[in-house]
């Protein structure tokens, strides 16, 4: 057999034990080990063993994402949620709608804290669901509001898919966050835009909120202080390129962790952000050690390239192939997380895209694409089957039935695509902030 | 009789210890993150405004991150931590589901004991090549101590969750919040 050949048998074999429910990092590890020996032999696959394993999780670059995931989790025990929801509310409250417009604003202010999607869900739904429910606010709008606002933790840096997407298509991190801040930010207006139609829609789904004290608005405000201090220094230092995003990331976790502390975090709250972090940063690293063997060996048989060499030759233009591997995102990502599936694709399609002419550097293609492929897979998190967000919150609002919850999400899911239409137009949106800076 | 349930209780109490000790070891990996987090933070303080870093900073985030990383891996798979794509096998029969768990935890475990014995290996010969970190000039196979018992660990974990998959306690805890990995 030749290397490409191997290389898609064992792509197919992967799969196959994927929907088996061998755990994803298991399936890749295995593939790729088998694949590596029927390339290389047994001797170089155990010899890569001894030391690449230590490497992946030593590497310097990568050390941001534990400590990434350690903020967000301190950041869930920190009380945060609560003053974000308020300052939010100052700002957004009085329109039709408004809870739900706050409710997105906080989760974009707890977004730049946390990277996870659903930890943002789960907390800015604890404290916004009840306060919609007493506004009486339509089911659907408010379990479909914070399924969506979830998902702007991925997209407003810190990001940690970014992060994993930079290092495998060997980008500068800070760039990426650079280049993800409009379109996050775009990502935030359109859920407001969305929600304001819908309201209009809907008459009296989502009454305007009662107005606010002096007094009120002052605690609200400064109240939300320390998590934008944190943002700025955080986010602030990567951008200005002060320090690395390690260095960025510990001065988050030293400044989350001592809000939570003047707030009342004690040793069972620490244990509990501990350990929530040690399942997410475990569970991430067992996919980068499965993927790292697995790509080493993909990297072996040829396969990516003679990919890339195909379709480049097929005559089809960048664009539709553009759109064609966005499609296949948009419905792997139904039903495979989004961090399996960059690791698993982005070795094999991304040789194909930067094979391609847009029109720009090599540099502002791959950065594009990043951005652009981040909201398609992040949209998965939203829709049926496995719309994750969505389950977690509609459990976090009891009695609301699943259809009705997903009924909610559409409007978001229509800024969604209204904004992958931009961004695929308008490159500059993504770019022009690595311009600037 | 009498032996069968002597046998279930220590098996009991070995499930029990295998639990004690990967919460024990969660809690340190996260305890060296914040470790590394206020040397990092202290080194930058002095490097902006004391005209100094704490020589080797860099070295001491990747050995602990290796360190931490490590120790969160038993933790993880005890907690179902490690995704499944359960989308294909929906419709199947909870007996099918159990079975293809347990085969899923029986691979892992296989994986974590090669990996248990390749890093014990190329932790050997790190330290019998003396390799070290460029500035504080320590021995990378130091790391190693805590990485290949964190594997052995976890291979221990693997099989305690595939005896777990086939035993009919539905235990399983609810592993939505913590099924999500991206940030």
């Amino acid at each position: 057999m030749s290397g490409p050949v191997i290389g898609m048998v064992a792509v197919a074999a992967m799969l196959a034990m994927m929907a088996l429910r061998i755990p994803i990092a298991i399936s890749m590890f295995l593939a790729g080990a088998v694949g590596y020996v029927s390339v290389s032999g047994w001797i170089p696959l155990l010899g890569y063993l001894k030391t690449s394993p230590y490497y992946q999780m030593s590497s310097y670059s990568l050390s941001v994402v534990p400590l990434f995931l350690l903020m967000g989790h301190l950041a869930t025990h920190s009380g945060m949620s609560k003053a974000l929801f308020n300052a939010a509310n100052v700002a957004l409250g009085r329109f039709r709608g408004g809870l739900s417009m706050a409710s997105i604003g906080a989760c974009a202010m707890f977004g730049a804290i946390c990277g996870s999607s659903l930890a943002t869900a789960a907390t800015m739904g604890q404290v916004a669901l009840p306060e919609m429910k007493r506004r009486k606010y339509s089911d659907a709008l408010a379990t479909g509001t914070m399924a969506a606002g979830g998902t702007l933790g991925i997209l407003i840096p810190p990001s940690v898919i970014l992060v994993i997407y930079a290092i495998l298509t060997e980008q500068n991190v800070a760039k990426m966050f650079l280049a993800a801040f409009v379109p996050g930010l775009l990502a935030a207006v359109g859920y407001l835009i969305a929600i304001a139609i819908y309201v209009r829609l809907k008459p009296g789904s989502g009454p305007a909120g009662e107005p606010l004290a002096k007094q009120q608005i002052r605690e609200a405000l400064l109240g939300s202080a320390p998590a934008v201090v944190i943002f700025v220094v955080v986010i602030g230092g990567i951008y200005g390129g002060i320090f690395t995003p390690t260095e960025a990331a510990t001065f988050g976790v030293i400044g989350v962790a001592a809000i939570a502390v003047v707030n009342g975090m004690r040793w069972a709250g620490l244990k509990e952000a501990l350990t929530g972090t040690a399942v997410s940063t475990g569970m991430i690293y067992m996919i980068l050690l499965g993927a790292d063997i697995f790509n080493a060996f993909l990297s072996q048989t040829q396969l990516p390239q003679t990919l890339a060499a195909t379709i480049g030759g097929s005559g089809l233009s960048p664009m539709t192939i553009l759109i064609m591997i966005l499609v296949l995102y948009l419905v792997l990502g139904c039903v495979i997380d989004a961090l399996s599936m960059i690791l698993l694709t982005i070795p094999i399609f991304f040789p194909i895209i930067a094979a391609l002419d847009f029109g720009m550097s090599p540099e502002h293609t791959a950065i594009w694409f990043g951005i652009i492929v981040l909201i398609v897979v992040e949209v998965g998190l939203i829709t049926p089957p496995v719309g994750m967000n969505v389950f977690v919150i509609n459990k976090l609002a009891g009695d609301v039935p699943i259809a009705d919850s997903f009924k909610g999400v559409v409007p978001f899911l229509i800024s969604d695509f209204v904004r992958v239409a931009l961004l695929l137009a308008f490159p500059a949106i993504t770019l022009f902030m690595l311009e600037v800076f | 009789m009498a032996d069968g349930v002597h046998k279930g209780s220590s098996l009991k109490r070995v499930a029990k210890s295998i639990e004690w000790l990967c919460s024990a070891f969660a809690v340190a990996g996260g305890l060296v993150l914040c470790g590394i987090a206020m040397t990092t933070v202290v080194s930058v303080l002095g490097r902006k405004f004391l005209g100094g870093a704490i020589a080797g900073d860099f070295e001491i985030v990747e050995i602990g991150c290796a360190v931490a990383v490590s120790l969160f891996l038993p933790y993880c798979q005890l907690h179902k931590g490690n995704v499944i794509v359960d989308f294909f096998t929906l419709k199947a029969s909870p007996a099918v589901q159990r079975w293809l768990d347990a085969l899923g935890c029986v691979l892992l475990t296989l994986v974590a004991m090669l990996m248990t014995w390749r890093l014990g290996a190329g932790g050997m010969s790190l330290y019998s090549s003396n390799d070290q970190t460029m500035v504080l000039q320590v021995g990378t196979w130091w790391a190693f101590l805590v990485v290949v018992p964190s594997m052995a660990l976890l291979s221990a974990v693997g099989l305690l969750t595939t005896i777990r998959a086939l035993s009919d306690d539905s235990a399983t805890p609810d592993r939505t919040l913590t099924r999500e990995p991206m940030s």
